[in-house]
């Protein structure tokens, strides 16, 4: 297992956002700002993890047809421990993703690699799995959140970059704006894919 | 019959646990979520009440403002900052129910004469970059120092003194409306609010 | 056996149309109306802003078609056209880099994503304006009177929807106001005059055969019939049908928007409901929606149901006989 090629694997290969269509949701929600789209990003890539490790120590006391529920109450608590931990130490960024976090418990990305990898591997090629899969979702985000707001609020990161007399394309920062901007990376992307 | 006891047996265990990890860690953040949310409502109840040196939060009042859909009372909860014992000024919160999108929620806080001394937007859901902008300081300074008497509580377009925002009309009217209504309550309740 | 016989499927005699030809018609119609429209609103501005939209279009298409390695049909005027309609949408003060960014994004979300002219399901053009307008309201409501430099900031829609909002009706000095939208004496408004330019455009694409009568006629008409009866119900709360044919886009939207062969029906009897959609859509959101202004919306949701009003269309085989038994 190489971890650089494991990196690659979750940020290009097997993007979960931009390639597999996966948590297509969150991206298109959260993703209004760099800011936020770390945090869900984060949030996200936390749970992948621990359900991952904890699903692969699992594996072989988990009986294959109760799986599904048993994946989903693992996910369930280890989501409520972020909601709860966020909403603690972290209240505005809390109060922004607001319904989104709960709604990790249903995030594609994360019941998909349990089901398709840590129920079928070693804990720690899963874990590592959890994390390559988690940083490529937050880089996911923070591409579609930075196209948003930098053309839809002028700033990067919360901080004014294009100066005070640049108007702001607002159609970028409401909803229409997710979807034309996942659509034009996705486009890119398969674009510079298929040329390789 | 076995089986199904065994997969019922795991499941139990599993939700066991998993509700064992969500005890301890509701345990650990339970103060720390009690305080952000007291220092939600006093960052609010400090912006803007005039300078106070006791806890408003602790001393307050609560008053019947109305009815709401189904014929029940409605509470209003009312701050009240003291500086050395004396009432210095009264904060509460009013609703505007004719935003763009939604009730706006806005803080107001009023001297005891009957001036605003300051406005704070606790919740709305208005376009970003449009009706949004009731959240800018200078939109929420001009509230400072008008009252009843010495204003007339309608956006410039209405033929009042409260500016508008370009281009929104609806967020601002539906703002000053509200904070007309908690003036008036709070005239016509005076003695009861800072006397009780 | 020397001679070889070709045969291929109809039709077999063509009479030279082409794409390239009917566009041209379709500018030839609009330039009396784009004259009009540069003269009325300062001559410079208004030209520097239909210039760069129709650059704006012509260069994202042929960017994008060289992008993608595809044929490169600026060279049929199809994007210069939809540049064209775009500016006549727009207000003729507006800044130079919203002209340029409305062409790209009517060409490249409103048609190129979809594979190019004869796949894109939404007027392009209207696609350019709803994202300007979405994007910076500001200065997309922002219009200037015509033949003055004044800056108004409301068209006489907006100032009829504002005043019913607030007080239920329209007030005594606006209503007599409101005639004088038909000579121009409103932010954005050519009034009559614009309509006669638009009417006689109009008729001669009608003439040269790229449009057919049945959408202009359907949308002016349902929305001549739907605000006559709002109208005579109550006339202090709805403003009258003259005012409302004269004002916004309505006539652009009916001859030139509405009409696009791509995006509406194919059928004359599918034509005949596509624009009575549009009509009733139009003067339902100008009277009771959050916009002013209806046209774009209108014909936008419209563009929508084109299939589904295409299949329930399809006219009958010729010649074929139910067989009965």
């Amino acid at each position: 297992m190489n971890p650089v090629s494991e990196l690659k694997r979750g940020i290009w290969t097997e993007n979960a956002v931009l390639k597999l269509g996966l948590g297509l949701c969150p991206a298109l929600a959260t993703s209004s700002s760099v800011e936020n789209g770390i945090g869900m990003g984060v949030a996200a890539t936390f749970v992948l993890i621990c359900s991952n490790v904890v699903i692969s120590a699992m594996r072989k006391i988990i009986p294959s047809k109760v799986r599904i529920p048993a994946f989903i109450v693992i996910i369930a608590s280890f989501v409520t421990v972020v909601d709860l931990v966020m909403a603690g130490f972290l209240p505005d960024l809390h109060k922004a993703l607001g319904i989104f976090i709960p709604l990790i418990v249903v995030n594609c990305i994360i019941l998909g690699r349990a089901e398709a990898y840590a129920s079928k591997n070693a804990v720690l090629s899963s874990a590592v799995d959890g994390i390559v899969m988690g940083i490529g979702f937050t880089v996911a985000l923070v591409a579609i959140a930075s196209v948003r707001e930098i053309l839809g609020n002028g700033s990067f990161f919360g901080i004014n970059i294009l100066g005070s007399g640049f108007i702001p394309m607002l159609l970028m920062i409401l909803p229409p704006g997710a979807f034309l901007a996942i659509a034009f990376l996705l486009a890119g992307m398969n674009q510079v894919s298929a040329e390789k | 019959m076995k089986e199904i006891s065994r997969l019922a047996l795991i499941l139990t265990l599993i939700t066991a646990g998993s509700a064992l990890l969500l005890a301890m860690v509701e345990k650990a953040t339970r103060e720390p979520i009690a305080q952000q949310r007291r220092l939600v409502t006093l960052g609010a109840l400090k912006a803007v009440l005039p300078p106070a040196n006791n806890s408003p939060d602790q001393d307050t009042v609560s008053l019947v403002t109305g009815k709401d859909s189904k014929g029940n009372d409605e509470q209003t909860t009312f701050y009240r900052g003291r500086k050395d014992g004396a009432v210095s000024g009264v904060a509460f919160r009013v609703v505007a129910p004719d935003g763009y999108s939604g009730s706006i929620a806005v803080m107001v806080g009023i001297e005891p004469n009957g001036q605003v001394s300051g406005v704070a937007i606790l919740q709305h859901a208005e376009t970003p970059g449009l009706g949004a902008l009731i959240e800018g300081e200078s939109w929420k300074n001009q509230f400072k120092g008008k009252s009843l008497d010495n204003a007339d509580w309608r956006v410039k377009k209405d033929g009042g003194h409260f500016d508008q925002i370009t281009a929104a009309t609806i967020s601002p009217r539906a703002v000053v409306g509200a904070i007309r209504k908690g003036l008036e309550f709070y005239k016509a309740n005076k003695d009861q609010i800072i006397g009780g | 056996m020397d001679k070889t016989l070709y045969i291929s499927s109809s039709p077999h005699v063509h009479e030279g149309g082409t794409t390239a030809k009917a566009m041209r018609d379709v500018i030839y119609a609009l330039l009396p109306c784009v004259v009009l429209w540069i003269y009325s609103f300062g001559v410079v501005q208004p030209f520097i802003v239909m210039l760069l939209a129709i650059a704006g279009c012509m260069a994202s298409e042929a960017a994008w078609e060289k992008v993608r390695g595809l044929p490169i049909t600026i060279g049929d005027g199809s994007a210069a056209m939809t540049g064209i309609l775009l500016a006549l949408n727009m207000p003729p003060n507006s800044p130079w880099w919203m002209a340029l960014l409305g062409g790209v994004a009517a060409i490249v979300i409103g048609k190129q994503v979809f594979g190019g002219l004869g796949y894109n399901p939404f007027n392009p053009a209207l696609i350019g304006r709803t994202v300007l307008l979405i994007s910076f309201p500001v200065q997309m409501t922002t219009w200037m009177m015509p033949r003055t430099h004044e800056i108004t900031s409301a068209t006489p829609l907006s100032e009829v929807k504002m005043a019913v909002g607030l007080t239920g009706a329209i007030p005594e000095e606006l209503q007599a106001q409101l005639g004088s939208v038909l000579f121009g004496g409103f932010g954005g408004q050519l009034g009559v005059l614009s309509g006669f330019a638009l009417l006689a455009g109009g008729c001669y694409l009608i003439y040269r055969k790229v449009i057919t009568w049945h959408i202009p006629v359907s949308f002016i008409g349902s929305a001549l019939v739907l605000s006559t009866i709002f109208w005579l119900v109550n006339s202090s709360k709805y403003p009258s049908p003259v005012f409302h044919l004269f004002t916004g886009g309505l006539m652009l939207g009916a001859f030139f928007m509405a009409t696009d062969w791509v995006t509406t029906p194919i059928t004359p009897k599918g034509m005949l409901i596509f624009g009575a959609g549009c009509g009733i859509l139009t003067i339902l959101i100008r009277l009771f929606g959050g916009y002013p202004e209806g046209v774009a919306f209108s014909i936008l949701l419209m563009n929508s149901a084109t299939p589904v009003i295409d299949r329930l269309t399809v006219p009958k085989k010729f010649g074929l006989v139910t067989q009965k038994g």
